[in-house]
């Protein structure tokens, strides 16, 4: 019978030494601008920042909370300082097409004094151009101009009244025109009196009637040439006038922007408008301006991207993806009941505030916003951002808007989400690979190390003054260490659940403030972690409650047949904890098969089928390796009425169904967990503290620690990070942590038999648990032998419900 | 003075707008300008117990002359000539008076009131002044039929501007526009603007532009004793002296007051010169117009004898 020893106290858990992390409080630490423990995502965040091809934009993954976010927003800003700022960009009026607004690239910081230029030259315009064409040299010279134009053609007909008046003859008005009639003694001359007059007189009249017709004709058949030259006049006197008032402003501007051709070809559009919208721009007294308004207004900047005041390359988090947030917009005004835009309506989007530098997206957020994903993929792809409204998109508005010019994109987009999100695009969107060709993989833990702790101590120096709280001692450094590792499960690892540690650290700095501390002690740590447990601790109380009451049946004291302690985790929201479930087992003669009822009622889950199915593999080859196991056996968890999942008690079910088989009665004042594998080998499973602190606690419960404790695999003693009471106990002597490598150990130990090796032929020596069990399984061959002839199965059990000679299957409850 | 100083400053009773003018006489030929011009009789006189006149004057040399072998009509807009027989024009002018009634019924469709129309064959000028009298308001549009694309003022209401022995309405009336009084800042003004004030009506912006006597020192004189006139009867009205006081200065202060119809009111016939200067400034200016010879508008009778306002 092999002797397994207990763990001792200091195998439970991994202090952390205050003394060794090397200073008193965290005010004496350097902050740390760089995550510990993820160097191979900071090497791929320093490749793709650094990688100038097409499609290396980066996919940050790793778990929620390690605060992916922020250090990459905090990698990207450090990177940017040393990249140049990038260029404004601004939207100006498209004389030539009204609806594409043409996009403008400005020297960074020249935006904002071009806007501002702009501004005061319309400003000017608006006082100026009103002036000239109120004054009485423009007045005057356009009466003149139309008196001009309104006498040349009056004067024409004038000059043909005053011709035929001469000659005798009238020029009349009719109801649509005009004309002539010989006149004698200033009456004009009847049909009657006209045939009366000589032939030659007659002749000549008629004659000279024609011929005043003919220039009466051309007269008025000038009159659209002359409208023609009158509004080319009235042009070139416009543009004269404009010269005047606009000429000096705009030539000044030309001047200082002569450098900037686009600007210069906006000026010289613009003045070339002044001219065209004389009239409007000449306003009314009233404060009827809206026309002036209007026309002012598109000579206007429309700078939608200012990095005057950006230092480096901008690093931009856009929290609300929406496709208008990310490919920017244009707004729309009411206006006589009709949405109207205008080139001054256009919005910039992040990948507009971005370009240039580093825009960092919320993976899911992206994907849940409709057409964001598709837009941002596309301007990647086309290198530009263009500006199109989800409802033109979609085809639900047919209102005016507009088409702004697309602005090149030179941006590197880093998408924050969890792998399964990674996996899940680059499995389905052809198109992820590649645009995102860098993954900057977070780990869930970092290396607990000296080096690391003193890191470690560092992260939490620099979250504690980010968030302006108290500093800390080391013992709470150390404290916190500890919790760390505790929250790792792992002794030689730390959690990088930055938003754990932050929670913790700004509820500790709570309670020292609540004691006037100056500093956050380990006591407040303590408290803390200690209050955290209690607020998430309602279920768990009530779950030993029941227990304590043998409301849930659990013996912690001694034996029983069949009926083993298993120990299980629930996780609740943040909070997990363990508690014991009692693990039955039956057992008769019948055809090779195991049944698990929590299969059977639905209740188990795949991983704990497969582990049935194992240990009954187990069993049919230790006990039965030549010929057929002839068990008919059942397992349950007794009292569960949720699901089971995990295959960590297939170490506790072997142990019952061997002692249902045998009729050995198994300790009850122990607890068992593990997995096992078909050569009976004890496997590693997870939850491990909590499930023998929720042992622990039950026995605490039940009448005090007694001699307890519990079986784990061997394999997860480095994850022991367990509570201080059970550490007291163990160190007592009053609770016992045992490893075990092989399922013989926990038998030998649940039992207190030996198990005993088989002889060179197989046989089991006399008194030990195997013979026991070869024993009660030879006799269920021997009956099922008899019955065989009139019973050909197993009554009552479905062949869909077992596991015949270990290929059965079975349920599972979470480990 | 005491008494001034006691002048409660409110304003005057709405005077009867009834009887400004005895008649108004409305030149009608159903152009389009002369329609205007019946709706804005109609408008301006609104309130008044006037007799309603219209006047379609078939011209009788056109009749005349229509009878001739080689009469063509050159179309006013287009130049083109058109054979101009003597019959067809006999039927065209009475479908003209046709409808000429018919812009009289459409106008009067929801009136009481009539407008006795008389057809004459005649010379439209000579129709016109032989029907009326001193205190009628001769009512006609800008232009006529032919009125031709760059003409802002018929042959007919320039002749009239001259001749015409009574009030003058050119053109529209707008019921709610700026309104330029013109007066004559003489010992007259004040009842030249009291008599335009009453034919402009209540609920009008005014801006009164006087024209200013030669002599600096009798200027200011006169300008301080209209604007007491003005202060007095409580009438708001912007004041501005026309410099220089012809059609230029006029122009000018037209357009940087932004009026929008144009009333000037005179006493006395005006000169040869006044009127010249006042056909220039309408061929420069297409605004409502109306020549008031306030000597003619029936005046209160503390008024017309230059008694002081009403005082409290």
């Amino acid at each position: 019978m092999t002797s397994i020893q207990p763990l001792s106290a200091g195998q439970l858990y991994r202090y952390c030494d205050p003394e060794a992390l090397g200073f008193r409080t965290t005010e004496e630490l350097e902050p740390l601008e760089l995550p510990c423990g993820q160097q191979r995502a900071l090497e791929a965040l320093d490749f793709a920042t650094g990688m100038r091809n097409d499609g290396f934009n980066l996919f940050v993954l790793g778990p929620a909370g390690v605060g992916k976010r922020e250090w990459v927003q905090q990698f990207l800003a450090h990177k940017a300082l040393a990249r140049e700022q990038p260029r404004d960009w601004a939207y100006l009026y498209n004389f030539d097409a009204p609806d594409q607004p043409r996009a403008l690239a400005l020297p960074t910081g020249v935006g904002r004094r071009l806007k501002r230029d702009l501004e005061e030259l319309t400003e000017e315009l608006r006082s100026s151009i009103p002036a000239t064409f109120e004054s009485d040299e423009y007045q005057s010279r356009l009466q003149e101009l139309q008196q001009a134009a309104n006498r040349r053609h009056r004067e024409a007909i004038e000059q043909i009244q005053r011709e035929a008046e001469e000659e005798g003859i009238a020029l009349l008005t009719t109801p649509s025109g005009f004309t002539f009639a010989p006149k004698k003694d200033g009456e004009v001359l009847s049909a009657e009196e006209f045939q009366k007059l000589p032939e030659e007189e007659r002749d000549a009249i008629e004659k000279r009637v024609e011929q005043l017709q003919e220039k009466l004709q051309y007269s008025i058949q000038q009159l659209p040439q002359i409208q023609r030259e009158l509004r080319e006049q009235v042009r070139q006197l416009n543009e004269e006038m404009v010269l005047v008032a606009a000429g000096a402003p705009i030539g000044n501007l030309k001047d200082a922007y002569s450098h900037l051709e686009p600007v210069v070809a906006h000026l010289d559009a613009v003045r070339k408008d002044v001219i065209e919208h004389v009239e409007a721009l000449q306003g009314d007294k009233h404060g009827r301006h809206s026309a002036m308004e209007a026309v002012m207004e598109r000579y206007q900047l429309n700078l939608i991207v200012d990095n005057a005041e950006q230092q480096g390359a901008p690093v931009v988090y856009e929290d609300l993806p929406l496709h208008q947030h990310l490919v920017g917009r244009i707004e729309h005004y009411v206006h006589q009941g009709a949405l109207m835009t205008d080139f001054t309506l256009i919005r910039a989007g992040a990948l507009h505030r971005a370009n240039g530098g580093y825009l960092v997206l919320d993976a899911l957020r992206v994907l849940q916003q409709p057409m964001a994903w598709e837009s941002l993929k596309r301007a990647l792809s086309a290198h530009t951002v263009r500006i199109q409204s989800l409802e033109r998109l979609y085809g639900l508005a047919s209102t005016v808007s507009l088409e702004p010019e697309p602005i090149p994109l030179d941006v590197k987009v880093a998408l924050v989400g969890d792998r399964f999100l990674y996996y899940l695009l680059a499995a389905h969107d052809p198109d992820f690979l590649d645009l995102f060709k860098v993954q900057a993989d977070f780990e869930d833990e970092v290396p607990r190390t000296d080096e690391s702790q003193r890191a470690y101590a560092r992260m939490l120096a620099t979250m504690a003054r980010r968030d302006a709280l108290r500093p800390l001692t080391a013992p709470a450094v150390g404290r916190i260490i500890e919790q760390a590792g505790r929250l790792a499960d792992d002794q030689e690892k730390l959690t990088a659940q930055a938003r754990m540690l932050r929670d913790l650290l700004m509820e500790a700095d709570y309670w020292a403030g609540r004691d006037e501390a100056a500093q956050i002690e380990a006591a407040h740590v303590e408290r803390t972690i200690g209050q955290q447990r209690y607020r998430g601790g309602r279920i768990r109380e009530r779950t030993l409650e029941f227990i304590e009451r043998g409301t849930v049946m659990i013996d912690t004291t001694g034996e029983a047949v069949a009926q083993v302690n298993g120990l299980s985790v629930l996780h609740l929201g943040d909070q997990a904890f363990g508690r014991p479930t009692r693990i039955t087992a039956t057992a008769r003669a019948g055809r090779g098969q195991v049944l698990d009822i929590e299969r059977e009622a639905k209740l188990g889950g795949n991983i704990h089928s497969k582990g049935v199915m194992i240990l009954s593999r187990y069993l049919a080859t230790r006990y039965a390796r030549e010929g057929v196991l002839s068990l008919s056996a059942s397992l349950a968890f007794e009292q569960s009425y949720g699901g089971v999942e995990g295959d960590s008690a297939s170490v506790a079910e072997l142990c019952a169904l061997v002692s249902a088989i045998a009729g050995v009665p198994l300790q009850q004042s122990l607890a068992v967990t593990g997995s096992v594998n078909q050569h009976g080998e004890v496997q590693a499973v997870g939850g491990v503290n909590e499930k023998i602190e929720g042992f622990f606690e039950v026995c605490e419960a039940r009448g005090g620690v007694d001699g307890q404790g519990v079986l784990l695999p061997a394999t997860n003693v480095p994850h022991l990070m367990l509570h201080r009471p059970v550490r007291e106990a163990v160190a007592a002597g009053r609770f016992h942590v045992y490893p075990i490598r092989h399922v013989d150990e926990a038998l030998e130990l649940i039992t207190g038999m030996s198990v005993g090796a088989p002889d060179e032929d197989g046989v089991y020596p006399e008194g030990s648990l195997n013979r026991l069990v070869a024993d009660r399984l030879a006799a269920f061959a021997e009956s099922v032998q008899r019955h065989s002839g009139k019973d050909n199965g197993d009554e009552g059990d479905s062949g869909s419900a077992k596991h015949r000679e270990g290929n059965g299957n079975g349920g599972g409850r979470d480990d | 003075m005491a008494g001034a100083a006691m002048t409660e400053r409110r304003r005057p009773e709405a005077p009867p707008r009834a009887r400004l003018f005895r008649r108004a006489l409305i030149m009608l030929d159903a152009s389009l300008a002369s329609t205007e011009a019946l709706r804005a009789a109609l408008t301006l006189l609104r309130d008044g117990d006037v007799e309603l006149r219209g006047l379609y004057v078939e011209d009788r040399d056109l009749l005349r002359s229509a009878g001739l072998p080689f009469t063509r009509e050159v179309g006013a807009y287009t130049g083109v000539a058109r054979p101009l027989a003597s019959d067809t024009l006999e039927a065209r002018l009475q479908d003209r008076a046709q409808l000429v009634r018919g812009a009289i019924r459409r106008a009067l469709a929801h009136e009481r009131r009539e407008v006795a129309l008389q057809v004459l064959r005649d010379r439209v000028v000579a129709a016109a002044l032989s029907e009326a009298r001193d205190s009628d308001l001769l009512v006609l549009g800008r232009t006529g039929w032919a009125s031709g694309r760059a003409r802002s003022l018929g042959s007919n209401a320039r002749q009239l501007i001259h001749l015409a022995p009574c009030s003058l309405l050119l053109g529209t009336w707008p019921e709610r526009a700026v309104t330029g009084i013109v007066v004559r800042a003489d010992e007259h003004a004040e009842q030249a603007l009291g008599a335009a004030l009453r034919v402009g009506g209540d609920g009008r912006e005014y801006t009164l532009l006087v024209l200013p006597p030669e002599t600096g020192e009798l200027k200011d004189q006169r300008l301080a004793e209209i604007t007491d006139w003005l202060e007095t009867r409580g009438v708001s009205a912007r004041l501005r002296v026309v410099y220089p006081p012809d059609e230029n200065g006029l122009l000018k202060a037209l357009l940087q007051e932004q009026i929008g119809a144009l009333l000037i009111s005179r006493t006395q016939d005006g000169s040869e010169e006044e009127r010249g200067m006042i056909t220039r400034l309408l061929e420069r200016v297409d605004l409502p117009f109306l020549l008031l010879r306030a000597g003619a508008v029936d005046q209160p009778a503390e008024e017309a004898a230059g008694a002081p306002p009403a005082s409290g």
